[in-house]
């Protein structure tokens, strides 16, 4: 695993702003090192990295959200178009609008997918069942493909 | 190829657009760490502070009553080694000198397993000595104020705060089962690791 660039890849699909992104990888960074310490064995180290990166991506969402909301009072969505993250390829793109439109814990599990884990790896690192992460990322990539057709259609 | 893994594909090729230089990163990330254990260490020393000003609070009480029981003064002492052996059992989790892994890699190793060593004797001994203390201290201090307590008075007052002390040592024990285990498990790696070293 090219572990630098997957973690990327997570926060790139989990914020929009690139500040953020950066903010937010290096948090997950320095997570990582303390939580060496504390890993057990029972996961692989990947599985491991990817449960602290979902941690603290949630946590810091969460101190995004109120530190925006004390200083502005506007919502998180409501990016500087001058600080996204451009990417310049139009599946790229087109994944990156959809990933925008679902909610924070999807977007979380569908990135771990598109990372190549398993549904037994991203169930212990978003704390689910396998089971019930399969049904999610089944239905989100459901809802993908019909977007998809639906874009092709208007074509 | 359908569209979707078509999709997929391009999204792994995703690279980090920020081109940091991975020594400014990992120096960016190490103040940072520096930066939490300096925070750590203010508060160890500020509860360092607090327990002996509570250890003279203890001394002067035993001052103030020259004429009680040898129960009185026994719980004085098991408080007082019980907040020396909680202090011990915080500091053991810190390392006061750093290495940095980069340029000093062999004496950061070592450092790390000098702390997990007391880390995993602290859990394994400490911390139920801890325990013992408070119950001997509670035990002591009410054979001293109760004595001219009913029975019934002196068992629900003994059985509460047993219970009370086993059930959160009961409710901690699988953590610091699991603590121990891990920090064991770090410890071997680290033995492997200098042994690679050889």
């Amino acid at each position: 695993m090219d572990s630098h660039n997957s973690i990327y890849r997570v926060c790139y699909a989990f914020l929009n702003n690139e500040e953020d992104i950066k903010d937010l990888k290096q948090e997950i960074y320095i997570q990582i090192w303390k939580s060496i310490e504390q890993f057990e064995g029972k996961s692989s180290w990947n599985t491991f990295i990817y449960r602290i990166a979902v941690n603290v991506a949630i946590r810091f969402k969460g101190n995004l959200i109120s530190h925006q909301q004390k200083m502005t009072d506007v919502k998180l969505e409501k990016v500087d178009p001058m600080n996204v993250t451009y990417i310049d390829n139009e599946n790229v793109q087109y994944l990156k609008y959809f990933l925008k439109k679902l909610p924070d814990n999807e977007r979380l599990i569908i990135s771990l997918y598109l990372e190549g884990l398993s549904y037994k790896e991203i169930a212990e690192a978003m704390g689910l069942t396998a089971g019930h992460a399969g049904v999610k990322v089944q239905r989100i990539k459901q809802q993908l493909k019909i977007q998809i057709e639906k874009e092709h259609d208007r074509f | 190829m359908t569209d979707f893994d078509s999709m997929i594909n391009s999204w792994r090729n995703i690279n980090d657009v920020n081109k940091e230089n991975p020594e400014d990163f990992f120096r960016l990330v190490k103040e940072k760490v520096k930066m939490q254990q300096r925070k750590m260490l203010i508060m160890n020393l500020l509860l360092s502070t607090t327990f002996i000003i509570t250890l003279f609070v203890i001394l002067s009480i035993w001052l103030a009553f020259p004429e009680r029981t040898i129960y009185f003064y026994g719980s004085l002492i098991a408080m007082g080694l019980s907040m020396i052996l909680f202090l011990l059992i915080t500091w053991s989790g810190f390392q006061l000198k750093k290495y940095d892994p980069q340029l000093e890699a062999r004496r950061f190793i070592s450092g790390h397993k000098r702390k997990l060593k007391n880390r995993i004797f602290a859990l394994k001994y400490a911390t139920p000595a801890f325990l013992g203390l408070l119950i001997i201290n509670f035990t002591l201090y009410f054979q001293d104020v109760l004595v001219n307590e009913s029975l019934t008075f002196k068992i629900l007052a003994y059985s509460l705060t047993i219970f009370w002390i086993a059930g959160l040592g009961f409710a901690f024990n699988k953590n610091r089962i699991r603590s121990i285990h891990e920090n064991e498990k770090l410890l071997i790696d680290f033995n492997k690791w200098n042994e690679y070293e050889k």
